[in-house]
């Protein structure tokens, strides 16, 4: 028996299913249906393939930006040049030999009344559920002066691909003895531990080829996540390389020079000759345009089903969601697309979504051979379906652990990106 | 194995094939993947299949698989981070954990 026996047999079943005339009206439902994901990252790929896998008789069509698709986890490997950013580069190829529609033609409004959905070359997909994966986009009315145009000198490297070449380039360029300033913002962001572990992985760099160099840290808040970890592994690997400065030692950004490199905050200036400003964030205009986020920045959902509490039809996924207790992760938008298309295919059949825990794991290297993690299991609670972290599980690696251990981690982190990109790319 | 499963196939009658291959929950009823299995597959790779530094979880033996969990759940088993995964998995979760991953073959 082959691996290959089981999924022809789960197909089989579906169609056999969609074809008995026994089984009836769930399956001709399926059989009917119109799903159309929007986003081509974590949280849409997970959703349509897992769709495809699990009902094959719904029509899945894919809303994508481009061709390809860059992965902000494992991005900080290549600013810190361990990685080609062609190797965290992935095309939608292998969903359109599932059966999934891919369009690449950018989603640029979604009418939940309507339900519908029109693309940048004006054509119109309508649909029976929608699943919303994308993403964020950045406040720049919460940075002091602030302009998409920022970027061009101030990388945010916070969507992967040119940003992540520029932030990598302008360390590369950096004279001997330099500053690099990275700002991440206040909470909720993409990533919470994305700043530190990018710290960490520009502090690998220029222990190799800028030993003078120092790296400062002007926060938003005043802790982070696995703080104590990615110190502790700081001081091991950088000692005196990197310093925090956690917002109540600076009151925050007042004002940013970007042609001079100089950020004022209330308390002191800092000059620097790599800024990368990472800007507060909201949920993607596409879902805060149709009204999904309220008055808010990010989209409220039910937690068992992902269905908008604003708008029914629309699941909602990823960055963008308010999803209880969960982190904003690549993983943790894998993970819900997946139980998304579980909840999407149960409701398509007139049946409740099965409730059910949901993970999250995410690695971070401290260094090349330095990995550290942070767990979390989520149920979604009988009261109101929230996913809530469950006590008593999850947490970060130890403190004080033996090099082996973090080594072994930092191995298991290669691993768990490999396969997640190769669940949601590859095979 | 193969001229099997066409036969269940055209028969129509893939649930019971399911129940033959000794799966519970949801899997046997819909041959759907269990949605807790979604959790594993994104660190162990497609059907636990992993080609990475990641563990094969794929055709590991029912009581082997069930052993391990439930060694990481009680903490006796030294781990990374599975025992901070597993702390809450009930025995129903873990059998349906065990049962799926079983049925995968040809991983090892």
């Amino acid at each position: 028996m082959s691996r290959k026996w089981t999924r022809r047999s789960a197909l089989g079943l579906s169609a056999g299913l969609a074809a008995s005339p026994l089984l009836g009206a769930p399956a001709v439902a399926q059989n009917t249906a119109d799903v159309v994901v929007i986003g081509g990252g974590f949280g849409g790929v997970s959703a349509a393939r897992a769709l495809r896998r699990i009902a094959p008789g719904i029509r899945v069509t894919l809303v994508v930006d481009s061709e390809v698709f860059i992965t902000c986890p494992f991005s900080n490997t290549v600013i810190g040049g361990l990685r080609d950013l062609s190797e965290i580069s992935f095309n939608y190829k292998k969903l359109t030999a599932d059966g999934i529609e891919v369009r690449v033609d950018p989603a640029r409004a979604l009418d939940p009344q309507a339900r519908k959905i029109s693309l940048r070359s004006g054509e119109i997909l309508g649909y029976d559920r929608a699943i919303l994966s994308p993403g964020i986009d950045f406040r720049w009315d919460g940075v002091p002066g602030g302009t998409p145009e920022m970027a061009a000198l101030l990388p945010h490297a916070w969507k992967a691909g040119d940003q992540t070449l520029l932030l990598r380039d302008q360390i590369r360029a950096m004279p001997v003895g330099g500053t690099v300033i990275i700002a991440p913002p206040d909470n909720p962001f993409r990533c919470p531990p994305g700043p530190y572990e990018r710290a960490s992985l520009i502090a690998h760099y220029l222990s190799q080829h800028n030993p003078t160099a120092k790296i400062l840290i002007i926060d938003g808040k005043d802790k982070f996540s696995k703080q104590g970890l990615f110190m502790a592994g700081w001081d091991q690997l950088y000692p005196g390389m990197i310093s925090f400065i956690p917002f109540s030692d600076h009151a925050g950004i007042k004002e940013i020079v970007a042609s001079e490199k100089r950020i004022s905050t209330f308390f002191s200036d800092f000059e620097a000759d790599v800024i990368n400003l990472i800007p507060p964030q909201s949920a993607a205009k596409i879902a805060l345009d149709a009204g999904l986020a309220g008055k808010g920045q990010w989209c409220d959902i039910d937690g068992l089903s992902f269905e908008s509490k604003l708008a029914s039809h629309i699941h909602i996924i990823g960055d963008a969601a308010i999803v209880g207790d969960m982190p904003k992760s690549g993983f943790s938008a894998a993970t819900q697309g997946k139980a998304c298309a579980h909840a999407v295919a149960a409701l398509l059949s007139d049946k409740a979504p099965e409730r059910a825990l949901l993970m999250n794991t995410c690695y971070s290297l401290v260094g090349p051979e330095y990995g550290i993690s942070v767990a979390g299991v989520y149920e979604s609670n009988n009261q109101d379906n929230r996913l809530s972290s469950l006590p008593g599980t999850g947490g970060t690696s130890e403190a004080g652990e033996q090099p082996a251990l973090r080594q072994s981690e930092a191995d298991f982190a290669r691993g768990w990106y490999a396969n997640l990109t190769e669940e949601m790319f590859g095979r | 194995m193969h001229s099997r499963s066409r036969a269940l196939i055209l028969l129509g009658v893939g649930a019971l094939a399911m129940l033959f291959l000794g799966l519970t929950s949801v899997y046997a009823e819909t041959g759907r993947t269990p949605v807790i299995v979604e959790s594993c597959t994104s660190c162990h790779g497609p059907e636990g299949i992993s080609q990475t530094e990641m563990p094969i979880i794929a055709g590991l033996a029912v009581e082997d698989m069930t052993a391990a969990l439930l060694a990481y759940r009680d903490k006796s088993r030294p781990a990374t981070i599975m025992h901070r995964l597993v702390a809450t998995l009930n025995d129903d979760d873990i059998a349906v954990i065990a049962a799926y991953f079983a049925n995968i073959k040809g991983a090892r």
